[in-house]
């Protein structure tokens, strides 16, 4: 090797470390930092009479949006309002008591499971509780 | 004028731009008219920055006032609707000029050597023209802007390895919220400009270093047509009768501003994006997202290295026009598709 290959070896890969130890710092700042979601993993959503048969509210849990709705037996089911197709917020269509993602179509029953793509996965579901005249929803997980 | 010309004079040397704007010509042919395009789109990108700039003055980039300032723009300023429109109007036609100066130069070949740099830099100035719409979309911060900027910083999350980082980096939290709002912003307003400059500089330097691309199909050119002043006043022409176009649509059909958005409910039914994403839209609707994805990086992969890949354009074999064909039919098939299926819903 001749002393001008070596200087040019040298050189680029020295400008090549250079250029790597300005970027590292610039797309590691570029990364939004973790959200603790801890203290927001139990809800209170809402009342026993707040919702009628085969209603939805939609609400914020985990910093995503979520629904609550009251089935026509009276039970609750709480589940991610996140299409899991491409992020869409799903509306709930209560003459076919199912959920439909206005953004691309997919539809999901009302236990999250999917009726018709382009979504491939169910909605998540959350678990839900009443304490007295007030119902929380927690993560599955949470409550297990 | 004459001072300062001499004011200058006396301390430069313009005698090779004075050259220069003598010999610059433009060849006259049967399909001169496309050569307009790419004045046009100059132009157009001209109106873009000088409205932006003057909106830039009033909009506050937070959720809490984001759509409250366009509202004010809109009501309270004075011409605020007209600039504000202009920008919405003069992007929609933008967008549609590069297309048609693109389509243009694709169709005519003038990709080949010694111009494949013109064609990358000119592909790579399309996708950060959408890349502008795309990031100047959420800034009002409304219904439909939110769930499209959704949809749109999800979809790299499909692509395998970089996927969630990309969709991180643009989204800038679990979320769309005030730091996807920021970050928007600070795309549309600084970085992107920055970029497009350099890239639009350095496209029109290498048109006048090559000159205009006469087609293959030319056999017979009606002379040369000088720049100065002849070309340039049929350029300006075009310039002020399209502006006159675009002002007309800005008064007749001002850019509307929905509600700010409540990021809790559910989309909108009928939700859509513009047209020009409209193709991008019904593929995903049509076919699985990685699958969707894949397509259109692969076509935008292929699209940019066209000028290697056609690699004797000279032969006149009719493949690479039948693809142009083929990705026009496509694109015109998917926009129709998803207009008369989301008026179906």
């Amino acid at each position: 090797m001749t002393r001008r290959n070596f200087l040019n070896r040298t050189l680029t890969g020295g400008a090549a470390i250079l250029t790597a130890y300005v970027i590292y710092p610039v797309i590691r700042f570029l990364i939004p930092p973790p959200v603790s979601l801890d203290a927001q993993s139990k809800v209170q959503v809402a009342t026993i009479d707040e919702l009628k048969p085969n209603s939805a509210k939609f609400f914020r849990f985990l910093d995503k949006p979520a629904v609550l709705v009251k089935l026509p037996n009276g039970n609750y089911e709480a589940l991610s309002a996140k299409c899991t197709h491409l992020g869409c917020t799903v509306t709930f269509r209560q003459a076919q008591d199912i959920f439909y993602c206005n953004c691309h179509g997919s539809e999901f029953n009302i236990d999250g499971k999917v009726l018709k793509g382009p979504a491939a996965l169910p909605l998540t579901q959350y678990a839900v509780s009443i304490s007295g005249n007030e119902i929380y929803v927690t993560t599955q997980n949470e409550q297990a | 004028m004459g001072q300062m010309m001499d004011f200058f004079e006396e301390r430069f040397d313009l005698s090779p731009v004075r050259n220069w704007i003598r010999h610059k010509s433009v060849p006259q042919h049967k399909h001169s008219f496309w050569y307009y395009f790419g004045g046009l789109a100059l132009f157009l990108l001209s109106v873009q920055i000088i409205t932006g700039i003057l909106l830039a003055f009033y909009y506050s980039p937070s959720p809490a006032n984001a759509n409250e300032s366009v509202r004010y723009i809109m009501e309270h300023v004075q011409y605020g609707w007209l600039i504000r429109s202009i920008h919405f109007w003069g992007a929609n036609f933008l967008i549609a000029v590069v297309l048609v100066h693109m389509f243009s130069a694709f169709f005519m070949k003038a990709y080949r050597k010694p111009r494949e740099l013109m064609w990358i830099l000119g592909v790579i100035i399309l996708g950060l023209v959408l890349t502008f719409s795309f990031t100047g979309y959420l800034l009002p911060w409304t219904t439909l802007s939110y769930f499209a900027t959704k949809v749109g910083v999800n979809t790299p999350m499909v692509m395998p390895v970089f996927g969630n980082f990309i969709s991180k980096i643009m989204q800038g939290g679990e979320d769309v919220g005030a730091a996807t709002l920021t970050r928007m912003f600070t795309l549309h307003t600084v970085i992107l400009p920055l970029v497009t400059l350099a890239l639009v500089s350095l496209h029109v330097l290498l048109s006048q270093v090559f000159g205009s691309s006469v087609p293959l199909s030319v056999k017979h050119v009606d002379g040369e047509t000088r720049f100065f002043p002849g070309f340039l006043l049929r350029d300006a022409a075009v310039w002020s009768g399209t502006f006159a176009v675009l002002v007309a649509f800005a008064t007749i059909i001002p850019a509307n501003l929905d509600g700010k958005v409540n990021p809790i409910m559910p989309a909108p039914a009928g939700i859509k994006p513009e047209w020009y994403f409209l193709f991008i839209f019904q593929t995903l609707k049509t076919i699985p997202e990685m699958a969707a994805v894949g397509v259109i990086t692969i076509g935008g992969i292929v699209w940019l290295m066209i000028p290697f890949l056609d690699k004797k354009p000279s032969e006149g074999k009719p493949f690479f026009t039948l693809l142009g064909i083929g990705v026009i039919a496509y694109t015109l098939a998917m926009t129709v598709i998803a207009y008369i299926t989301t008026a179906q819903n």
